[in-house]
């Protein structure tokens, strides 16, 4: 009976078996599958490494698809983020930063530096041309000695030549005295150009000056210089072309030291009167006599 | 001949007031206007005829500071007054409400400068209608008398008057 039963159950067991397999094998086989795919994300997604694998590529075509949309946006959300991620890179490795960047900071510099040379030279060249009485000079020096000519004009300082020389009342801007190389009608226009000079020298001092004792030293226009040397009363102002010499700033500072000692009183009471300065002329003539043989157009 | 003294003078005034215009004919000139705007000032030039008082016969060259105009009466520029012998205080007839703005501009000016001789101008006359032009000189009369100074009216249109306002100065610059 019992062997029965249990062949009965035998059978049931079978058929049920077959039952589920004739019924399910196509769910069996999905959720195989499926066990499958979970178990594989699950992993990949512990594993950190698959995971960027996984969803580099979508995150990249996301940024790119949002870098284009909205540009402005994305730079202002970087930029603090780049800034102290640099800043914390060249903290980290400023001796890196350095060797990295020496190279072509340093080809910047010696280009620069070149082309400044360059123009200085073609401006030498072209002012040997011009001047045609020193010329001679230079080509026997510089056969002499064996070196360019543009070297021999450098080393003479020809191309500095001092034109004007204007002695201002410091506050008016009146003209007290005043000296051209070339004693022609300029002096025409020296009154409004000494006016002109101090109405620019108060306006930057203004703008840009941080204390009171700080003046304006040079102002460069194309070739041309001014060179202001600033006393109690009175401002000389030189107009010149060209490197002044070494000398040259002392030189015109001993000259108004000595203008402003030996007229102190008269220009501390100066009221337009300049009859009583007829004395400054010749005295700032002198410095032109001193610099005559470094200009190049003196005939 | 007379000896010719230096001065520096100022012209000053509210923006549009006419300073530019009136001195445009009258002086010698060499930078462009750009100046005024850029740095608010520019330098001219103008020998006054010689002037004769007391047996005594003076010329003057004017160094003209053409001085741009404040707004509203915000005074500005002042760096530009130092050392000034003198002022032209231009006004605008058309605009009386101003008036005030130039009383205080004077009594800056003359503070900052030790009390130099003024001459006060109503410009634009060509634009004002007789009927209304007595009460405006008037008003002016009154403002000169305050600062114990002659005042003219003006037209930088025609010229009428430019050249005698500076005269005038520099009357009361020998004085
Ligand atoms: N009809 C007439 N117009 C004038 C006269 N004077 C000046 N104007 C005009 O008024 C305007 C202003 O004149 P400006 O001379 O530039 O005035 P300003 O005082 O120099 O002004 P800022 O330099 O701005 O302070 C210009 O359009 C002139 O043409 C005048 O006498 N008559
Ligand atoms: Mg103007």
């Amino acid at each position: 009976m019992s062997k029965n039963r249990d062949l009965i159950n035998v059978t049931n067991d079978q058929a049920f078996e077959q039952l589920k397999a004739l019924l399910l094998s196509d769910d069996w086989k999905n959720f195989s599958e499926i066990r499958d795919q979970v178990e594989s994300l699950a992993k990949e997604v512990h594993d950190k490494d698959q995971l960027i694998e996984m969803l580099d590529p979508i995150i990249a075509d996301l940024l790119d698809r949002k870098i284009h949309e909205s540009r402005s946006e994305m730079a202002e959300a970087l930029a603090p983020i780049m800034g102290d991620a640099i800043k914390r890179q060249i903290e980290d490795a400023k001796e890196d930063m350095v060797d990295a960047l020496y190279p072509i900071i340093g080809r910047m510099v010696t280009k620069a530096i070149n082309e400044a040379m360059k123009k200085l030279i073609e401006e030498i060249n072209s002012r040997i041309q011009q001047a045609a009485n020193t010329r001679f000079m230079i080509f026997v020096k510089s056969k002499v000695f064996k070196i360019q000519p543009a070297e021999v004009v450098l080393a003479d300082g020809v191309l500095f030549c001092l034109e004007e020389l204007f002695l201002i009342e410091k506050k008016s801007g009146l003209l007290i005295g005043y000296q051209s190389q070339n004693n022609d009608q300029s002096e025409k226009n020296a009154h409004i150009l000494g006016g002109m000079l101090t109405a620019i020298r108060q306006f930057v001092n203004d703008a840009f000056a941080k204390d009171e004792k700080s003046n304006l030293i040079e102002i460069q226009h194309e070739d041309h210089n001014i060179r202001i040397d600033t006393a109690r009363y009175t401002v000389l102002a030189a107009v010149y072309r060209g490197i002044s010499p070494h000398d040259f700033q002392d030189n015109l500072h001993g000259l108004h030291h000595r203008i402003h000692n030996r007229y102190y009183r008269r220009l501390r009471d100066f009221k337009g009167e300049t009859s009583e300065f007829q004395g400054v002329s010749p005295v700032m003539k002198r410095l032109f006599q001193k610099y005559r043989h470094h200009g190049s157009n003196n005939k | 001949m007379a000896q010719i003294i230096n001065k520096k003078i100022c012209l000053l005034g509210e923006y549009g007031a006419g300073k530019t215009s009136m001195i445009r004919r009258f002086v010698f000139d060499l930078f462009s206007d750009d100046y005024i705007t850029t740095i608010g000032v520019k330098v001219t030039e103008k020998v006054l005829p010689p002037i004769e008082r007391e047996n005594k016969l003076q010329q003057f060259r004017f160094m003209i500071w053409d001085i741009a105009g404040s707004e509203e009466g915000k005074i500005k520029h002042e760096n530009y007054w130092m050392g000034a012998s003198g002022a032209l205080i231009v006004t605008d007839l058309c605009r009386p409400k101003t008036f005030s703005c130039t009383s205080s501009l004077i009594e800056k000016f003359l503070a900052l400068n030790n009390n130099p001789p003024i001459v006060i101008v109503g410009n634009k006359t060509d634009l004002i209608p007789l009927t209304e032009l007595n009460s405006l000189e008037t008003t002016l009369q009154e403002m000169a008398h305050t600062y114990r100074c002659p005042a003219l009216l003006t037209s930088a249109k025609t010229g009428q008057q430019v050249e005698e306002s500076f005269i005038r100065l520099a009357q009361c610059m020998m004085e």
